[in-house]
């Protein structure tokens, strides 16, 4: 299988080359071979209609091109929309039950990046189309939308669907990109409450809060870090936001938000500028991160972007 | 020689050792049935229903010379041949390895409590497997990848210098190696912690393998697997009787003609072996290496010539079933395998310290 | 048929010199004794007899070859020791731990013929330790115990023996027993036996000859009247006026005295003070 695969891949290679390499200028054929964001070559043989999704995120992707009849497995954590809950369940985020995903006969698995090192050549050494979505930017995010278009058959919707969500990313933007540093709000995202963790320049929640015009107060550290308290009340947020939802029931870090004494100086608190998101809106790279980006709008520049 | 019987022997000896030397070897024997029974039973199930008699299908076709027509899909013989029966046969071998390691170190350091993870493999295996996450590129070559290559001499290091740290001319005192195991275990234990929290993203990745896990299990590990488990196994089984009489103190033993030295060098570096081996692919199992021997030697006494294989054997079956539970009990969930022998070992220990006397199983 | 002879031999501990240039000789078919205060070096001897330690200057001579140059199995079909305290692991039966003394003779075979196993359970019977063979050794009295280790080392069938206090556990008929049946042993086939006793009567009773140590050197060596006497009991052990002869045998017998000893800070015996 594997050999077969490397033959084509070569005479394709070669037309993607020669063809150019940007989402926008690729022209493939219906059923070319498709680059996933980890760089890998993917071509199947036909459309396919047995498509199971390793990732939540992956899963809200699927069902806004309209792909719902097709999928056949999703996660335990799949929950948006509600008729993911009705799938066929194949695993957890980390743990991929190979069983089940084979008994399914998939002739595609959507999967990230953390599958990488081991679910990933598990699947392969089995003969299943693995393709990889990895976006940690928003553009990165479109880009993953409209490759599952390309790589499914669904196109049009792709188009449409990121065309829309580009629109409505416009729509913050022009109002934001060209504000001055005195005039962004210092922000802090409270990831977790303990350890105290907030996002740093690269991640997700970093690009939104700069594209919603905030002004991150982690923006010197990197990934998901921590971050002592003290840094934080010395950084003296305007707005703090919390996630919650998680499952867990209680949103700690939403209640810690509020009533943890120790910040009752910020600025934030003093002009209860405290707001409280669903934690997938952010959490998840897919369909929804533009819910995320308004949202964030709302909160730090509520006189920019009224509530409707 | 029977000079010292003349005149003092009565001629005749009852019939001792020798029932209960037959009732160990026909416990083997079960035992290996037994084995076969639980490889073709755990076989069977999974999270996918697939009847029985098509499972005993796929193995008995499966099996060198024989051939059974197939009337069942592809996708079925791919389920039991490619993902179930190397995970059960992983498990098997990894269960037996950790066992009669446990049993050997026991047997080395004449301590109950001692199990394969004593002197610091388990902590540099996991040393080894931890820088291998946070490293950014992957590797992959003659059936394995960077992960239980680096996991592997990890561990080796690991032992090589607890070793050294401990020797003192040529003898290897064994307070003096616990010591220098525990030491150095804890050394390891520390950066490992320290790399899990700056790793960020991969932290869950990490913590997982760590907790020892046999999804994803591949025929390519278990043929790297066997020939060290292989290799240390036989080694082991050939020194036993050697190891019944250094259950005398050291002294003593020496006096009987073993080098006591020689023996310990040995077979330490032959259970380290297989414990590396079996760490490397799987992680930290806990508690088999430990149970397995005191079980078998409650059931089947201290002779070490027996004690070693009847761990191997049991130590085999009980690390199949653990991982059954572990991969059906709340399907498609996985729950790491070590939580299910720690929550078999823990009663265990219970039990074992409410029996009063220490003697009575060591 | 082994001599055994040492030349020059001193042991140490670390730096501690304990055994100081001893020279003995013992020949087959005598039960030498071993005899000396606490701390004179006797069970050091028998460590650096048994290789146990390695001299720190001297040669020990086993049947008139270094015994630094007898492979370790073969040294243990020569030499049969009998510690003083020994370590028995709990959950073997007594027959196994007798059994173990068969090691030396078995190969890299795996397990004892029938023949071994005749071998263990005679040595059981002549120790008369039969009736527990099948027994655990946690369930057996420190008495018990040691008998089993004797018997382990009779199953050894060494050419030569050493007992350290062999019967320091054990209760007076046992004793006479133990004793009884190693000396005819020694004498019967000729055994190289050295034997370390704190019990001076029974080390005159035992003994064909006596190797009196102090402060880890050779006091005195010669035939149980001529070590024990008077003079070196004084000397040795610092304990006066308690040698006297056996009323059947004659040979010396040690009954300690109430208040007879020099170590209370008396300059002289009182004996001389009262004496006129």
């Amino acid at each position: 299988m594997k050999k077969k695969f490397s033959y084509l891949l070569a005479t394709i290679f070669f037309l993607v080359l020669v063809i150019g390499c940007t989402p926008d200028s690729v022209e493939t054929e219906s059923q070319g071979g498709v680059t996933d964001q980890a760089g890998r070559k993917v071509e199947l043989d036909d459309v396919p209609q047995r498509i199971i999704s390793l990732a939540p995120s992956n899963t809200e992707i699927l069902f806004a091109l309209g792909l719902s009849d097709r999928i056949v497995g999703v996660t335990e954590y799949c929950d948006y929309p509600e008729e993911a809950k009705e799938k066929e369940t194949i695993g957890g985020y980390n743990t991929v039950d190979l069983e089940k995903v084979v008994a399914l006969s998939p002739d595609l698995i959507l999967a990230t990046s953390i599958h990488e090192s081991e679910a990933l050549p598990a699947l392969e050494n089995r003969g299943l189309n693995v393709f990889v979505l990895n976006p940690t930017t928003m553009d990165e995010v479109l880009d993953a939308i409209w490759l599952v278009g390309e790589i499914t058959g669904a196109t049009e919707e792709a188009e449409s669907l990121v065309a829309d969500m580009g629109a409505r990313i416009s729509e913050v933007t022009e109002k934001t990109e060209d504000l001055a540093q005195e005039d962004r709000p210092r922000v802090f995202v409270i990831t977790w409450h303990d350890p105290l963790m907030t996002p740093g320049q690269d991640t997700r929640h970093g690009e939104l809060i700069r594209l919603a015009g905030g002004q991150n107060i982690g923006q010197d550290l990197s990934g998901y870090a921590d971050v002592s308290l003290e840094a934080v009340i010395k950084a003296n947020p305007e707005v703090m936001i919390a996630g919650i939802g998680m499952g867990s029931g209680e949103d700690l870090p939403a209640q810690f938000m509020r009533t943890e004494p120790r910040l009752e100086s910020t600025d934030a608190r003093i002009n209860d500028r405290l707001y409280e998101m669903d934690v997938d809106l952010a959490g998840r790279p897919g369909p929804r991160i533009v819910d995320a980006l308004e949202k964030f709008a709302r909160f730090i520049h509520p006189e920019l972007f009224p509530a409707t | 020689m029977s000079s010292y019987q003349a005149g003092h022997s009565s001629g005749q000896y009852p019939v001792i050792g020798l029932p209960q030397r037959r009732r160990r070897i026909y416990a083997i024997i079960g035992l290996v049935a037994a084995l076969g029974g639980v490889i073709v039973f755990a076989t069977a199930l999974g999270s996918v229903r697939i009847p029985f008699a098509t499972t005993t299908g796929i193995i008995l076709d499966w099996l060198p010379g024989l051939d059974v027509a197939s009337n069942w899909q592809a996708t079925t013989e791919t389920i039991i041949l490619s993902i179930r029966l190397p995970r059960v046969f992983l498990a098997g071998i990894v269960g037996a390895a950790l066992s009669i390691a446990g049993a050997t170190y026991q047997g080395l350091f004449r301590n109950p409590l001692a199990d394969p993870y004593l002197i610091g493999v388990t902590q540099g295996a996991a040393l080894g497997a931890v820088i291998g996450f946070t490293l950014p590129f992957q590797w992959e070559g003659a059936g394995f990848g960077l992960i239980p290559l680096l996991a592997f001499t990890g561990a080796l290091a690991t032992v090589f210098i607890v070793y050294n740290l401990a020797r003192v001319g040529k003898t290897i005192p064994v307070t003096t190696l616990i010591l220098a195991g525990v030491a150095l275990g804890a050394l390891c234990s520390s950066v490992v912690s320290y790399l899990i929290i700056t790793s960020g993203e991969k932290m869950h990745g990490i913590v997982f393998w760590l907790m020892g896990s046999f999804s994803l299990s591949e025929w390519s590990e278990v043929r790297v697997v066997l020939p060290y488990i292989i290799t240390g196994v036989v080694i082991i089984l050939l020194y036993a009787r050697s190891l019944n009489v250094m259950q005398l103190d050291e002294e003593q033993a020496q006096q009987l003609g073993v080098d006591v030295e020689k023996v310990k060098r040995i077979m330490l570096g032959a259970a380290t072996l297989i414990t590396a081996a079996a760490v490397s692919f799987v992680g930290t199992i806990g508690f088999v290496g430990i149970i397995m021997p005191h079980i078998v030697r409650l059931i089947w006494g201290p002779d070490y010539r027996f004690l070693l294989p009847l761990s191997l054997l049991s130590g085999g079956i009980f690390l199949i079933l653990a991982d059954l539970v572990a991969r059906t009990a709340l399907a498609p969930m996985e729950i790491p395998v070590g939580v299910i022998t720690a929550i078999c070992g823990a009663p265990f220990f219970l039990y074992i310290l409410r029996r009063k006397r220490r003697e009575v199983f060591f | 048929m082994i001599e055994l002879e040492l030349k020059g031999i001193s042991l140490a501990y670390g730096h501690k010199l304990v055994v100081k240039d001893l020279s003995f000789r013992v020949e087959p078919g005598e039960v030498v004794g071993l005899i000396g205060p606490n701390g004179s070096g006797k069970s050091t001897v028998i460590r650096g007899l048994s290789r146990v330690i390695l001299p720190a200057s001297g040669q020990i001579y086993l049947g008139g070859r270094d015994i630094l140059e007898i492979s370790r199995p073969e040294l243990a079909r020569l030499l049969g020791v009998v510690p003083q305290i020994a370590i028995l692991p709990g959950t073997f039966t007594a027959f196994e731990i007798v059994l173990m003394g068969r090691n030396p003779h078995l190969g890299f075979l795996r397990h004892e013929s029938a023949h071994d196993i005749e071998i263990a359970w005679n040595a059981m019977e002549m120790t008369r330790t039969e009736s527990f063979a099948r027994r655990r050794v946690n369930e057996l009295s420190g008495g018990e115990i040691q008998r089993v280790v004797i018997a382990r080392v009779l199953a050894q069938e060494p050419k030569s023996v050493l007992l350290d206090e062999p019967t320091a556990s054990l209760d007076i008929s046992h004793q006479v027993d133990i004793l009884d049946l190693i000396k005819g042993l020694c004498h019967e086939i000729s055994l190289t036996v050295v034997i370390v006793l704190h019990d001076l009567n029974l080390a005159t009773q035992y003994c064909d000859r006596l190797i009196l140590m102090k402060e880890g050197r050779l006091h005195a060596q010669g035939t149980p009247e001529e070590v024990i006497n008077a003079h070196n009991i004084e000397e040795v052990y610092g304990a006066f006026d308690c040698v006297y002869p056996h009323p059947d045998s004659g040979i010396p017998v040690v009954l300690p005295k109430a208040g007879g000893s020099l170590k209370r800070g008396r300059k002289s015996r009182p004996i001389d003070a009262e004496a006129g």
